[in-house]
């Protein structure tokens, strides 16, 4: 993807109508207000990455997106339509795809089972099945593992391979590369820059720019519940160790 | 970049059509306050009602004792009915929140136990 598809300070108020777009969002948990109106947009077809240290704020932002926890105030926009309130469940149905931290497998079912479990937008088991070996061939000599003992990287490939099985409009996901050899993070990232490049919007979380530097068009960096900076990865990773270190 | 506009097309006229439940819980505690108020009331009005009946001995006042004592447990019924409902709904969300919690816990510890036995 070019750098022309990331987003610039005078596009992010005309441009194209976004695929997500946060405004002015606040959230948290049991009244610690943990975001403090935080604004994002995702264009169609844009990797965008928010980069952050921990407990930043960034997971919450992924949730909210998903529906999981409901901003105090502000605005989640999704295909130009306001969706606070709207069911996790539901926006799943339609598209939006998230990969949780901790890979959100059903660590009890067999990878066969796990991908089954992606039948919810009417897709069949076997053409699932298909779509998600074609991604991951990794995975056929797995099928019927129990999946809770698969390695971590294997067990993210299934979670990926979940994911992409269900054609989704928008990938989200949340730190990829957390716990894993390096090599199998290039392996993942790889295959998220073959989702990019198929023209999937994609929002995702990181710790580390250099890791996202190839996939993202754009990164957000989020300090303390604010995004501070936005930019080329490239741009932010610079500002990215200031951030950690408190500067 | 290849075209994804078909797939963004569709996503969009979804999310356009799709049902917001934003009042779902407010609807769900409003029903539950009024079920529990509802039989509270039912209660009190077929207490008074059995006084009213009590403190008489005219048989027309006494038989509208009877009815309002009726009415009074058709509200508590009513009110008891509503409040076990949306009660109910709560528990049994929590509780297969929580049955898949420890079925997951349970399998963590089994494959932890496995890959110790090794």
């Amino acid at each position: 993807m070019s750098a022309e598809a990331s987003i610039q300070p005078d596009e992010a108020q005309s441009g194209p109508q976004p695929l997500v777009e946060f405004r002015n969002v606040h959230a948290g948990y049991e009244g610690i207000e943990v975001l403090h109106g935080v604004d994002l947009r995702v264009n169609p077809g844009q990797v965008v990455a928010i980069l952050g240290p921990n407990g930043a704020g960034k997971s919450t932002t992924l949730k909210l997106l998903a529906g999981l926890i409901q901003p105090t105030s502000g605005d989640i926009m999704v295909a130009g339509r306001r969706v606070n309130g709207a069911r996790p469940d539901e926006l799943a149905r339609l598209g939006l795809c998230l990969i949780p931290e901790g890979r959100g497998i059903f660590r009890n079912l067999t990878v066969r089972e796990n991908l089954w479990m992606m039948t919810h937008r009417g897709v069949g088991r076997s053409q699932i099945e298909e779509r998600s070996l074609a991604a991951f061939p990794q995975l056929k000599d797995m099928l019927d593992r129990v999946s809770g003992t698969l390695s971590g990287g294997q067990q993210q490939m299934l979670a990926m391979a979940r994911g992409l099985a269900t054609d989704p409009a928008l990938l989200v996901l949340d730190e990829l590369s957390m716990g894993l050899a390096p090599l199998v993070v290039d392996g993942l990232y790889s295959t998220v820059r073959e989702v990019a490049d198929q023209g999937t919007s994609i929002l995702l979380v990181e710790q580390f720019a250099r890791i996202v530097m190839d996939v993202a068009d754009s990164a957000s960096l989020m300090v303390q519940g604010h995004i501070t900076e936005s930019g080329h990865p490239r741009d932010i990773e610079a500002k990215l160790s200031q951030a950690y270190l408190g500067g | 970049m290849p075209d994804n506009s078909q797939r963004i097309e569709e996503f969009t006229k979804e999310v356009a059509q799709m049902n917001l439940p934003d009042n779902r819980s407010s609807r769900d505690r409003l029903f539950l306050i009024a079920g529990a108020s509802l039989m509270g009331l039912g209660i009190v009005v077929t207490v008074l009602a059995y006084f009213i009946g009590h403190g008489t001995t005219n048989p027309l006042q006494q038989r509208d004792a009877i009815v309002i004592a009726l009415i009074g447990l058709t509200l508590a019924v009513v009110g008891a009915a509503l409040f076990v409902r949306y009660s109910l709904a709560q528990f049994l969300r929590f509780w297969l929140a929580r049955s898949s919690w420890e079925q997951t816990t349970q399998t963590d510890r089994l494959i932890d136990a496995l890959r110790t036995d090794r």
